[in-house]
């Protein structure tokens, strides 16, 4: 018999989420979940282009706003996945956010690991895990 | 190049083997080709194969066909199961008129809201022609395309476009840059017959057939006959006794086997050559008959000239049980009409039907009107390798008839043959001055790796079949034969 493999990817994000995100609240998290998402999309554009990782981030937010209705007004930018309207300095419900921005994490790391082969994979874990968090600056 | 990414397997036979494996998965694919190639059987045979309600899959028809004639079309095919369309497997959706009030400006759009919807695995697009037409101008197409290709991509769909693309078309056509594969279908008369070819030009992330392949389409869709890739002589596979070198085989016919001395390997094929009416069709007939009756082999008599009935009735003037062995299972005689033949579909054929009987003996009359329609010795020679080849494979003994011209100091029909096969045995004959009789002669003109008698011999044919009249005084070393 044998034993079925976790999801690579979720197994970094949960050695990520243990190392930065334990003593987190879900704001906090939500928050920690939109900046891994954004380093992820900065690194993967280096090697895929701006077309095709905008191709890719439409997917994975068309796919997760029908999970998740709580990214209804999430919107894919000219560049990046724009979290402005959820408002994640104050959101109405904090916890399904962070759920749903960690689901838009695994689901991107799914994707770009499918579409190019696994290449990608090890560079996107490594970026990963160079985010910690910080309290958002003022704007 | 290894083979590391799952593939999509076509599920049209002989496709994957053109393609080491099948089509890498999420790949764009050109299928492309003349109206009327094969281009949307061949896409929606793909569908009804690998579609299902977890991999659906999504047909867009712009402005080539209208999809009720499509689907009225499809019903004739084996393949087409109405039931994938009720629990949503295949998706047909007619973009025609949109596109012909909307242009190519909203045409992403609107394509990828229905990938967005139904999320498919597969998507064709029949024919992607269409947009060159709506695209003001070649920078505007590429930019479309890539869009396109682009956004499938993101979604992990594999994809087909078909269109009526020509060969220029593959070297300035801006599609051509970004696409993984391309898929070429032609029809062409050749031999005399209106034949369709299918190429693989380009495949990205697999090594594949670069050749022409010949295909039909029939009641189960499109049926690639591929004996480039599907019959392929083995080295080492050849029976062997430790010790003793190939295992051999009598053939039963009376003397014939004192000529052949420690008998013919198996895995050989043998061309028997000679004139009109030197007894050729009879050799072949008995070297089937006696193999079942005498030494239990399996055989297989195909026939271009004389009918299955014919041929029986040929034996059962000599006292052959043809019938019965047949009914016993041990013989079959597949007859294929002179006008019908095809080459690489009946090799195909042959193929199948020697391995289905496990036949030990095969033979085929003629070898020379198997191959008449083609004109190029090259080809002709490349097709006697191949059924060489399937005697090889089979690991069986092949007799295969050759009419040489009458008055011709040639060994084989089409002087190529006898380059390719393992032996010849050769039948004469000629006029007996005296009582003005006709008299026939076999010579084992070739055997390769065996001892054989050389010399012509006398051949009566009895009334009870082929009996030979050595010339000879000593026996060739022979091997008993051991029974299997």
């Amino acid at each position: 018999m044998t034993v079925p493999q976790k999801d690579p990817h979720l197994r970094q994000i949960e050695m990520w989420e243990r190392k930065n995100a334990s003593a987190l609240t879900s704001k906090q998290k939500a928050q920690l979940f939109a900046k891994a998402i954004l380093a992820i999309e900065l690194r993967a554009r280096v090697t895929l282009s701006n077309v095709t990782l905008l191709a890719i981030l439409d997917r994975v937010l068309c796919q997760s706003k029908e999970m998740f209705p709580v990214l209804a007004e999430a919107r894919l930018s000219s560049h990046f996945i724009s979290f402005k309207a959820l408002n994640l300095r104050d959101p109405v419900k904090p916890d399904d956010l962070a759920q749903a921005l960690r689901f838009i994490l695994l689901e991107l790391f799914r994707v770009l690991g499918r579409i190019t082969a696994d290449i990608l994979t090890i560079p996107l874990h490594k970026e990963l895990h160079k985010v910690s968090w910080t309290e958002p600056e003022e704007t | 190049m290894k083979q590391t990414e799952p593939r999509l397997h076509t599920g049209i036979r002989n496709l994957d083997k053109i393609l080491y494996g099948g089509i890498p998965n999420y790949e764009l694919t050109i299928l492309a080709g003349q109206p009327g190639s094969g281009k949307t059987t061949l896409a929606l045979q793909v569908m009804f194969k690998n579609a299902s309600p977890e991999t659906p899959a999504i047909i867009f028809q712009t402005l080539s066909e209208p999809t009720a004639k499509t689907l009225r079309y499809l019903k004739q095919f084996s393949f087409f199961d109405p039931k994938k369309l009720e629990d949503g497997s295949i998706t047909f959706i007619d973009l025609g008129e949109i596109l012909r009030s909307k242009g190519l400006e909203l045409a992403v759009d609107l394509l990828m809201s229905h990938v967005k919807k139904i999320k498919p695995s597969f998507v064709v697009i029949d024919s992607f022609k269409v947009f060159e037409d709506l695209a003001s101008d070649r920078e505007n197409l590429r930019k479309f395309s890539y869009e396109v290709a682009i956004n499938l991509m993101a979604w992990e769909c594999t994809t087909f476009f078909l269109g009526e693309f020509s060969e220029s078309d593959i070297q300035t056509n801006p599609l051509f840059s970004i696409i993984d594969g391309i898929i070429v279908l032609k029809v062409r008369l050749e031999s005399g017959e209106h034949q369709r070819f299918i190429q693989v030009i380009k495949m990205r992330g697999t090594d594949h057939s670069r050749d022409e392949h010949s295909f039909a389409i029939n009641a189960e869709g499109v049926e690639i006959y591929a004996p480039r890739v599907t019959i392929i002589r083995k080295p080492g596979s050849d029976l062997t006794v430790p010790g003793k070198g190939p295992r051999r085989a009598q053939i039963g016919i009376s003397k014939l086997d004192d000529l052949l001395g420690e008998g013919i390997p198996y895995g050989s094929s043998v061309l028997v050559s000679g004139v009109a009416g030197t007894g050729k069709t009879l050799l072949l007939l008995e070297f089937i008959y006696r193999g079942a009756k005498e030494f239990g082999e399996k055989g297989v008599f195909f026939s271009f000239e004389e009918t299955k009935e014919r041929i029986i009735a040929n034996g059962k003037g000599m006292g052959w049980d043809i019938e019965g062995e047949i009914k016993k299972g041990n013989i079959e005689i597949i007859f294929i009409p002179q006008p019908d033949i095809l080459v690489e579909k009946h090799l195909l054929m042959m193929s199948e039907c020697i391995s289905k009987l496990k036949a030990k003996r095969i033979a085929i009359d003629s070898s020379s009107v198997f191959v008449h329609k083609i004109t190029d010795p090259q080809i002709v020679r490349e097709k006697i390798f191949q059924l060489a080849t399937l005697v090889q494979m089979a690991q069986a003994i092949g007799f295969f008839a050759s009419d040489i011209p009458y008055g011709s100091m040639k060994i084989s029909r089409f002087g190529v043959e006898e380059t390719v096969v393992d032996g010849i045995i050769l039948l004469t004959a000629s006029n007996d001055e005296k009582d003005l009789k006709r008299e026939r002669f076999i010579e084992i003109y070739k055997l390769r790796n065996t001892g054989h008698q050389s010399g012509r011999h006398k051949m009566l044919i009895g009334d009870s079949g082929i009996v030979i009249q050595p010339s000879i005084r000593k026996k060739a070393k022979k091997v008993t034969r051991r029974k299997s």
